[in-house]
């Protein structure tokens, strides 16, 4: 645990600031499947 | 041709600061690899400052500021010169194809017309108005309208000489040459690849992507506000009087291109007026005041208001009211600030705005990206870490600063939009980085820190590519200026016949801020509550012979307005219309637009020109202004 701290704390705060992105990606899913 | 003129002013640029670092004798206190960034961030800021002058005097013909510009060549002939080095290795490759690709998209927006909604309400529009009336005009309209402009006044120029491709061309470049004193100064505790990695992050973060190609000023204030904390740190460690007077006219060119200067000059005074150095404190604030004071001065004598209208209460302007003032305050204030100034949401805000933005701070889109909260714990572990030693690092002052600065923003209640951060945002990177390689150094493991910076370039390069769509299609196909513009502005389709069929003495009355650039014809801008010369406030437009007053007084003959929509304009002209004073001249269909970022398509909407008969309006009723809400 001691040593994996930076990975952990990495990808908890990416996938977090990614969230906000999900209706943006869902967006852009509709609008591949439209065309 | 337009790439010549762009190059011959960058190389001005280089010239004038190379002049001014001679005089201040700072040369040698100045490392080799660093002073090209030193000389490029002075001389944007001095040309900036004599465009002005020109302006002010009425010289504004392309052989006046290309006398400025060769000027600022002489500086180059002086020797011994230093110089230029560049070399890449190992990781560095890998990096500069992650620059190289930022920089092929920025390209394709410098080489496309501008379309961005506020450069073409007027970091282009007030330019192209200075050199169209040979002088300077006062705008007497809060926000946008009477606020300093050194930065765009280094438009002036360019756009005299080369027309709007250079113009495009420079605001492209300037954008990327503003990143160069944070690679040069970053070298100072960095190896250069960790320096190029802090470029790349700054240029691919979505606030620089959206203000660099454009014509916005925050991404080319970076190129004063580094060196400003790096030279403040230097008059603050006591290294020299020379040092305040580059601090102090760095911190007055930012001062001279956005009020947010104002209190970033006061904060760098304070800190040298609180450790005593009085004469230090003396040459920083007049190399400031030098430096940054004109736009306040001409505006105090031109609009009455230094700060135009935000001394309303104790300064009397003639173009301002108490009603104005007052649903400035209650609409526009209230609307920029989505959370309380309260220290609690200082501290929060920056996780907030990172994670889980309010709309009004427009963080998703011109944020500052995940950056900051990836590097937080490793950036705090390193300060942690050297806390005996930390105090005497010049890195120490940048950060307070800097510090100082946020809260001092966050807390005066002003717009909390998060790209208002971007002029401070590469200190941030920086500081942060130095902090976090410390802390990896001691333990001999910067993967994480790589993997920090893989993550943030590969999602913030890939909104990049997003946001450049409509520019790498406009750059691939070929398209004329004017189907550009239809796709990209929103309701651009009066403008093609504005500029073709109206009059050349016609001025038109319109609220679509993004039409302003394009037009060829004279206009106002017909905010409801940014300007008071037209009354346009609900309930005004009942007094149809007041506003027929003010519309003869400011020329107006014409209105622009959407024409199934009840909004600001539409009022007043139903008004104009029920006594008579309107004569139909075109109707148009126009476009907004969901995203055009996305190409989510677009709803249309109508816009109709009208011409007004002043002979009229026998029937109008006193003016009434209605009792606003609290």
């Amino acid at each position: 645990m001691k040593r994996s701290w930076p990975w952990i704390w990495i990808a908890v705060a990416f996938l977090a600031y990614l969230w906000q992105f999900t209706p943006l990606i869902q967006s852009i899913i509709t609008k591949l499947k439209l065309a | 041709m337009s790439v010549l003129f762009v190059l011959f002013q960058a190389l001005s640029c280089l010239g004038w600061g190379r002049l001014l670092i001679r005089s201040t004798r700072l040369s040698d206190s100045l490392r080799e690899s660093e002073i090209w960034a030193w000389y490029f961030a002075l001389g944007l800021g001095i040309l900036g400052w004599l465009n002005f002058w020109l302006a002010h005097a009425g010289q504004v013909s392309p052989a006046a500021f290309a006398t400025i510009l060769a000027l600022g060549l002489l500086g180059l002939l002086t020797r011994p010169r230093p110089a230029l080095r560049f070399s890449l290795h190992g990781w560095q490759w890998v990096l500069f194809a992650f620059i190289a690709t930022a920089i092929c998209l920025d390209l394709s927006e410098a080489l496309a017309p501008p379309a961005d909604a506020d450069t073409l309400a007027y970091h282009f529009a007030r330019v192209k108005q200075v050199l169209e009336s040979g002088q300077l005009i006062p705008v007497s309209r809060a926000v946008d309208g009477a606020t300093p402009l050194l930065i765009q006044m280094s438009y002036l120029s360019i756009l005299a000489l080369g027309g709007e491709q250079a113009l495009t061309l420079w605001t492209g470049l300037s954008g990327w040459l503003g990143l160069w004193p944070l690679y040069a100064l970053s070298r100072r505790w960095l190896p250069s690849h960790w320096a190029a990695a802090c470029v790349a992050v700054v240029a691919t973060v979505p606030a620089w992507v959206y203000g660099a190609g454009s014509g916005q000023a925050e991404a080319r204030l970076a190129t004063f506000t580094l060196p400003a904390l790096i030279a403040m740190a230097a008059a603050l460690q006591r290294q020299g009087l020379a040092w305040s007077v580059v601090g102090g006219l760095l911190v007055g060119f930012f001062a001279g291109s956005k009020f947010f200067g104002l209190p970033f000059a006061a904060l760098c005074a304070g800190a040298l007026l609180i450790r005593g150095q009085w004469c230090a404190a003396f040459c920083f604030s007049t190399a400031t005041a030098i430096a940054g004071s004109q736009w306040y001065l001409w505006h105090w004598v031109e609009l009455g208001d230094p700060l135009f209208p935000l001394l309303w209460p104790w300064l009397q302007s003639l173009h301002w009211d108490d009603v104005h003032a007052q649903t400035l305050r209650e609409l526009y204030f209230s609307s920029e600030t989505s959370v309380s100034t309260s220290l609690f949401w200082a501290v929060a805000y920056p996780w907030v705005a990172t994670l889980a933005p309010f709309p009004g701070w427009e963080a998703s889109r011109t944020g500052l990206g995940p950056f900051g909260i990836l590097i937080f714990p490793f950036a705090f572990a390193g300060c942690w870490r050297f806390r005996n030693r930390i105090t005497a690092h010049p890195l120490f002052w940048v950060s307070l600063l800097t510090l100082a600065f946020y809260m001092l923003w966050f807390l005066s209640g002003t717009s909390q939009r998060i790209r208002h951060m971007l002029p401070l945002f590469p200190a941030f990177v920086l500081c942060t980085t130095v902090a976090a390689y410390k802390w990896s150094s001691q333990r001999a493991n910067r993967r994480p820190l790589a993997a920090i910076i893989a993550l943030t370039l590969g999602i913030q390069l890939a909104g990049q590519t997003l946001f450049s769509a409509a520019y790498i299609e406009h750059a691939i196909r070929p398209e004329s200026r004017e189907a550009f513009l239809e796709r990209t502005v929103i309701n651009y389709a009066p403008v093609p016949w504005i500029n073709q069929h109206l009059e050349h003495n016609s001025r038109i009355l319109l609220n679509e801020r993004q039409l302003l650039y394009p037009l060829d014809r004279p206009y106002f801008f017909g905010h409801e509550y940014f300007q008071a010369q037209i009354n346009l406030l609900p309930g005004a437009e009942t007094a149809v012979n007041d506003r027929l007053t003010e519309l003869a007084q400011l020329n107006i003959t014409h209105i622009l307005y959407e024409s199934k929509t009840i909004n600001v304009l539409s009022r007043l002209v139903i008004k104009l219309a029920e006594n008579g004073c309107l004569q139909p001249v075109m109707d148009f269909q126009g476009r907004t637009f969901h995203s055009r970022t996305l190409g989510l398509g677009y709803n249309e909407t109508s816009l109709s020109l009208v011409r007004i008969n002043f002979q009229c309006g026998e029937n109008s009723g006193r003016v009434t202004i209605p009792q606003l809400k609290p």
